[in-house]
């Protein structure tokens, strides 16, 4: 049991993330509103960040929920929350609790490391030794 | 000296090179240089004395017959010794440049000779040289071909091994260990071929053991290894090479053996300003200080050569030991990337991988990682990648407190027990005891003891340590502070029941494959940790205390 919700949420990233198949979000998410949510979000990201991934670092389920630790790397090459494009490489983590019923998503909660995103972008450069 | 008697001095020495006589040959060539300076004489010699270790008065020596087989017109027997010189200049003196000299030298010579064994002798020394696995297969298959048509024995099976390394290389491992194999069955069972094809087919075997991480090979080769030396009464032929002498001891879980054979072998390469012939020692001796939990001394032999293949694996071992996980996965990463994960050549990194990503807190990395393990497990006669796959799963099982851990681990012990890999075994029962601590504390308690008697039994101090803090942590008795394991090392104490049976520091050695140098060193330690001052109270101090084996 503990395995298969934690291989929904592998296949999540798997196709619709890392696979670029935005369509199928609605296979994995029941709320419309989520749904659409996500789709936005996964679109704007994609768009920021072209070769965009997202790698799994830990799943823990227990119950009907599963927690995911996640790291997001990708090179900023269109515009991100107003930033254009920096041509930076950007790596950031990222807390997730999906909640499952039926072998869907039903409840989803995120986390993402913003904030240092932000900074990765809008830093200065250190200058090369 | 007369004609004739040089003749003689020529026919023992060659005699006695048959027979691995070293000395006894060197002193049969040295009288025949005496007298006529010949270059079969210096050729002879020069061989002698690349046995006795003496590498650099070999090429002197053989550079000189070089000269007077030109000088004769002998290009072939000339050109031979180019591809041989060539060959010691790179591969134990790192001088490329003198290397591609000499093999220059041997491809203008035999333009001038009519097509023959010497062609495939060429090819055979192009192989080495190269490279690039695949253009090095191409060339020791070609050497291969025509070794058959010429009937020469011994390029025939250098190019069958050397051909075997190429395919390890390439990823045709189970192709490449099969040719490997069937060298080595012909060199040990005493087809017509010279010691020198004997000692470079062992080599090549060892190297590419190590490519593909497979330790029970040579494991299984050293009993016949040591049956044939025993034959032919070739105590010094085991010793040319040190470091697969210490291959052999640590693949039968002998480290104490291995750690007094790769010191002696580094002290005497570093002596000699030389490197290893096939695996580095200093990797291999770091390798053995981690197990031993003497980590800033493996961080100083690794200390310049980190960066190098050869050095990977104990940097990692080195770094997961300390606690950096990070660190040794990043490395980990790279040379899985650089070998391709399909790769069978990349399961050892693979079953480490797993290692440093659950310390690190990553478990999914690490399930894919055990799931690639698994994969490359598929193929037939893989049992130990099986082995380490089923390690490697129940490792990650063991992280999400998963039920299936404790029979995947279980099935992990039984894979290498029946491989005779008493090591690996013996970690992998560590891990069963971890994990069977929550639900039965009893079994923990159980395994945990017979993993911490095994590797106290082999050397691995930092993991027995372990062992016993896990018993302890499970309300045992385990012990605490540093082991005791007697005053003596097991070879001392080896040697000690060996002097107790009355023999002396000639026989020990023999008996042991050691030196009478070294055995003699070992009866001085013993007398000295003792405090007794005759080999004879050694002998009743033995029959008091020692256990009958």
């Amino acid at each position: 049991m503990a395995e298969d919700v934690k291989d929904l949420v592998r296949s999540y990233y798997d196709r619709v993330i890392n696979g670029r198949d935005l369509d199928a979000v609605g296979e994995f998410f029941t709320d419309e509103r989520l749904v659409e949510g996500v789709r936005r979000g996964g679109f704007s990201y994609l768009q920021a960040f072209p070769d965009l991934h997202v790698s799994v670092d830990d799943l823990i389920a227990e119950g009907d929920r599963v927690f995911c630790r996640s790291t997001m790397t990708g090179t900023h090459d269109g515009e991100y929350k107003g930033i254009p494009a920096t041509g930076r490489h950007i790596a950031a983590e990222s807390a997730e609790v999906f909640r499952i019923a039926d072998g869907k998503f039903v409840g989803y909660w995120c986390l993402a490391n913003v904030a240092g995103l932000m900074r990765q972008l809008t830093e200065e450069p250190v200058p090369a030794a | 000296m007369t004609v004739a008697d040089v003749d003689s001095a020529l026919s023992r020495g060659y005699e006695a090179l048959a027979t691995g006589d070293w000395a006894g040959a060197r002193e049969a060539f040295e009288e025949a240089v005496a007298a006529s300076d010949s270059p079969e004489a210096l050729d002879g010699l020069g061989r002698a004395l690349w046995w006795l270790r003496d590498e650099r008065a070999a090429i002197v020596h053989r550079e000189r017959a070089y000269a007077g087989f030109r000088r004769d017109g002998d290009l072939a027997r000339a050109a031979r010794i180019a591809l041989w010189l060539s060959r010691e200049y790179a591969l134990v003196f790192e001088n490329d440049a003198a290397a591609r000299g000499w093999l220059r030298r041997a491809e203008r010579l035999l333009n001038d000779v009519a097509p023959g064994a010497e062609q495939g002798w060429l090819d055979l020394a192009r192989s080495e040289s190269t490279r690039d696995a695949e253009q090095a297969a191409e060339l020791a298959a070609s050497a291969l071909r025509v070794a058959l048509e010429t009937g020469d024995a011994d390029l025939e099976l250098r190019a069958l091994s050397q051909l075997g390394l190429s395919e390890v290389s390439l990823g045709r491992v189970d192709e490449g260990l099969e040719h490997l194999d069937e060298a080595m069955a012909a060199v040990t069972s005493g087809e017509p071929s010279s010691l020198e094809t004997f000692a470079d087919v062992c080599c090549l075997l060892m190297l590419a053991c190590e490519r593909a991480g497979d330790s029970e090979r040579p494991q299984q080769w050293s009993t016949v290894l040591e049956e044939f030396v025993r034959t032919y009464d070739h105590v010094t032929l085991l010793a040319f090479c040190r470091t697969c002498c210490a291959d052999v001891y640590a693949a039968n879980g002998r480290i104490d053996a291995a750690e007094e054979e790769l010191v002696a072998a580094i002290a005497e390469l570093t002596g000699a300003g030389q490197r290893s012939r096939c695996v580095n020692p200093a990797a291999r001796l770091a390798e053995i200080r981690v197990l031993q939990g003497r980590f800033a001394e493996a961080e100083e032999l690794l200390a310049g050569f980190e960066d190098e293949p050869d050095a990977l694996r104990a940097a990692v071992l080195l770094r997961l030991a300390r606690g950096e996980p990070a660190a040794a996965w990043a490395l980990l990463e790279q040379r899985i990337a650089e070998l391709g994960p399909e790769n069978v050549l990349a399961a050892p990194f693979l079953e480490l991988l797993v290692v440093a990503r659950i310390q690190d807190l990553r478990t999914e990395p690490a399930r894919a990682a055990a799931e690639a393990l698994s994969v490359l497990a598929e193929q037939p006669a893989r049992e130990r990648i099986a082995a380490m796959a089923a390690l490697a799963r129940g490792r990650v099982a063991a992280s999400q407190g998963a039920d299936r851990a404790t029979s995947l681990l279980q099935d992990a012990v039984n894979g290498f027990a029946a491989l005779g890999l008493r090591l690996d075994a013996a970690r992998a029962r560590l891990d069963l005891s971890r994990a069977l601590a929550g639900d039965s504390p009893d079994l923990a308690v159980d395994a945990a003891r017979r993993a911490r008697n095994e590797l106290e039994a082999l050397g691995a101090t930092r993991a027995a340590d372990e062992a016993s803090a896990l018993m302890r942590s499970l309300g045992a008795k385990g012990r605490a502070g540093p082991r005791s394991v007697g005053l003596l090392s097991r070879r001392e104490t080896e040697v000690l029941r060996l002097l107790a049976e009355g023999l002396s520091n000639r026989q020990i050695a023999e008996r042991l494959f050691i030196s009478p140098k070294t055995a003699e060193h070992h009866v001085g330690r013993i007398l000295g940790k003792l405090g007794l001052k005759a080999r004879s109270e050694a002998a009743a101090y033995a029959v008091r205390n020692l256990e009958a084996e």
